[in-house]
């Protein structure tokens, strides 16, 4: 699989960002969504797509829609005008 | 991920303790992995050495002390490649969430092509190694040690390969 596939297949995230801004530690969002804790890791550092049924049900965990926490694209940089 | 039973529980808690020691870490599991195959490979030269050897003392002495090293260097690699994939393989499969059930399922295709490689590699190596009653001489203990090999071969593969394919998990919250 060439580079340019894998940028293409890989589901950008910001449950590092929700997670800091609520004070949710890895393990506690792993609990509650009922995954191994390594999993969250996995997914803050883009390495594990997640399936449609835990991103929803990440969404609901911190109280946003889902296009909130994931997208295609990358998300902007915190401060970027762009 | 709940567990059913003691047993599951003690197993979870097993697999979701941070791992340490030699293992630890991407080098230490690919390390791990190597002596793995090597203990393989000791099995099925133990096959390879009776088929020449046996029946002779000296292909019985042979085969206990490659027995005794395989199983003694297996139990703790095997404690080792458990805790280093976080039981993975050899967790049932509801204590396990989608992410290790992807990797499981991938452990297990690579490992059945492995195998597909190696039965082929047999057939092969049992087609050339002689003349037409090659089968009729074999010894039975070399057919039993070989019988041994594929099957703990077999077992092992899918525990090595997603042992080899793992990538180091991201630091606990608690050591950022």
């Amino acid at each position: 699989m060439s580079a340019d596939k894998e940028n293409k297949d890989n589901v950008h995230n910001r449950i590092a960002v929700l997670r800091a801004e609520r004070g949710v530690s890895r393990r506690d969002l792993a609990s509650a969504l009922g995954v191994h804790y390594q999993t969250i890791g996995y997914l803050e550092r883009g390495e594990y797509s997640p399936s449609l049924h835990l991103a929803l049900r990440i969404a609901a965990y911190f109280e946003v829609p889902v296009e909130v926490v994931f997208s295609l694209e990358p998300f902007p940089r915190l401060g970027s005008t762009n | 991920m709940e567990p059913r039973n003691k047993r599951e529980a003690q197993l979870l808690e097993l697999t979701q303790r941070r791992p340490g020691g030699w293992y630890a870490g991407r080098a230490g599991r690919r390390r791990a992995v190597v002596l793995g195959a090597a203990l393989l490979a000791l099995l099925w030269a133990n096959a390879a050495v009776s088929w020449k050897l046996a029946p002779s003392d000296a292909a019985m002495y042979t085969c206990f002390a490659i027995l005794a090293v395989v199983v003694a260097a297996g139990v703790v690699l095997w404690r080792a490649l458990t805790i280093g994939t976080r039981g993975t393989v050899g967790l049932p499969q509801h204590l396990l969430d989608e992410r290790q059930r992807e990797d499981r399922l991938w452990a297990h295709a690579a490992a059945h092509r492995l195998t597909l490689l190696l039965l082929f590699a047999v057939y092969l190596g049992t087609f050339m190694a002689g003349s037409d009653d090659v089968i009729e001489k074999v010894p039975s203990a070399a057919v039993v040690l070989a019988g041994l090999a594929l099957l703990a071969t077999v077992a092992m593969l899918p525990t090595l390969a997603v042992a080899w394919r793992l990538t180091d998990p991201p630091e606990d919250d608690e050591d950022e």
